[in-house]
């Protein structure tokens, strides 16, 4: 069979025109230097989208997903990269790299984090991707956002009209939607502190750096001289949840008891998975079924 | 000035690629991959997916590894980058690297070596001991449809083996 050659005219040169198509769509740049001019630009375009470390907004620029106004790179603000103990909290400023967020000292209890950070893309992701990116954006498989679920940890949030910290449970909306107004910047994230914390996390890819299947996030810590349980579940939804009955049984009965009741049918009734070409919802509720389990194993473990 | 005219309007960027010093005029939309290849002329990093995913077009920014096609060309501005082109020697010869990649046969089309390149260049000097789950782990952000990794592998251990051995 031949082929014909349907590009029989010549081509003009268009090779200056050329020279200036771009994949992501036209926008205005800020950079300002301080938080407060920051505020002031999102106050002033709602089209406005604050600029981290890209690796969720680049990718979504270059598809033209995104189409803001104006993007503000808030790269050079002063304090956002910082990580401090308070009385009652860790502060990890919204700038903090996934990089850094898996070596950082001051969260050292927390086991689970640098296996969660491990499963963040790739190196070059980890280098540039930030905390506050990655639950700015709120992908339904995200490590950080279900980690953080299950941490208890709040949202701190910034804007012209004031500061508030909203509950993860709150901010986390659904698919790729949080509580975040547009006028406002995350600014850091807020891990209550904790006696003899426990944590566990395990993620199910087909390869390594894929967004997960499934995963999910176990802590334990004691308060009030009882036990308490999170189990937060990533993949399964349009946003992490938590699975209520195996929080009371975990924190009530301990690991072994809470890894013997995990199954579909207890996923499936907080859940609502979807299939896609990925996998089925049966699929992704079996490989959640696992995590769940690996997650819990490690809070044994660490015991 | 309308929103489109500020949103066209072109900023200065000032980057020093491979030691050299560059200025550049760009729309703030201009990726740094497209900077690099484009208004530099260093076409060397490649442009596979363009969104983070295939590692075709890593180079190395102020120290770390970074997608160029997951920066703006304007973020960059001040920094300091290496791609590939700056690997080889001042005299135009090939780096340990490159050499133990011909050695070894690590490269077939090409398309993903630049990108491979960087990558391990900086998994060479991360400290660590290096085997070969931990460089295949390491290269799971480099796509390469052509050699299994085999070779790039055999290519990249050598050179750690050697410069253990210098030690």
């Amino acid at each position: 069979m031949i082929y014909r050659s349907f590009n029989t005219q010549r081509m003009p040169d268009r090779s200056a025109e050329i020279f200036e198509v771009m994949k992501p769509p036209p926008f205005a740049y800020l950079r300002p230097t301080s938080l407060q001019e920051a505020l002031e630009a999102l106050d002033d375009d709602d089209g406005a989208l604050p600029l981290a470390g890209g690796q969720s907004l680049v990718p979504m620029l270059n598809m033209r997903l995104a189409r803001p106004s104006t993007v503000i790179d808030i790269s050079r603000i002063p304090g956002l990269t910082d990580v401090t103990q308070q009385q009652d909290s860790v502060v990890i400023g919204a700038r903090v790299t996934h990089h850094a967020l898996g070596q950082h000292p001051a969260l050292a209890s927390i086991t689970a984090l640098p296996r969660a950070v491990a499963e963040i893309g790739f190196q070059a992701i980890r280098h540039r991707g930030t905390i506050g990116g990655s639950l700015a954006h709120a992908d339904p498989a995200a490590e950080l956002p279900t980690l953080l679920l299950a941490l208890d940890a709040s949202v701190n949030l910034s804007s012209m009209a004031g500061s508030r910290s909203v509950p993860m449970d709150e901010f986390l909306v659904g698919y790729y939607s949080t509580s975040r107004r547009a006028d406002e910047l995350v600014t850091a994230v807020n891990l209550p502190a904790t006696t003899e914390l426990r944590t566990g996390f395990a993620e199910f890819s087909r390869r390594t750096g894929d967004f997960a299947l499934a995963l999910a996030a176990v802590a334990t810590w004691t308060a009030d001289g009882t036990r308490h349980a999170r189990v937060s579940v990533g993949g399964l939804d349009v946003r992490p949840r938590r699975i209520a009955d195996l929080e009371s049984l975990l924190a009530s009965h301990g690991p072994e008891s809470a890894a013997a009741a995990v199954s579909s049918d207890l996923l499936d009734a907080e859940t609502s998975a979807s299939s896609d070409i990925h996998g089925t919802a049966g699929y992704r509720l079996e490989l959640g079924v696992e995590m769940v389990r690996r997650a819990i194993e490690q809070v044994a473990e660490a015991a | 000035m309308t929103a489109i005219g500020r949103a066209i309007a072109k900023q200065q960027v000032e980057i020093t690629v491979n030691g050299n010093r560059h200025r550049a005029e760009v729309e703030p939309r201009t990726l740094l991959s497209d900077l690099l290849r484009d208004h530099l002329g260093l076409t060397g990093t490649n442009i596979g997916c363009e969104h983070g995913y295939c590692g075709a077009c890593t180079v190395i920014v102020d120290g770390e590894t970074a997608r160029s096609c997951l920066m703006l060309a304007v973020t960059a501005d001040g920094s300091e980058v290496t791609t590939v082109e700056g690997l080889q020697a001042d005299d135009g010869s090939m780096s340990e690297l490159q050499e133990s990649f011909q050695k070894h046969h690590a490269l077939q089309c090409g398309y993903c070596t630049p990108g491979i390149l960087m990558t391990a260049t900086e998994l060479l000097t991360s400290g660590e001991t290096l085997d070969e789950s931990n460089v295949r782990r390491a290269l799971s952000g480099n796509i390469c449809r052509c050699t299994g990794y085999v070779h790039i592998v055999k290519a990249i251990l050598a050179v750690a083996d050697n410069r253990a051995e210098q030690r």
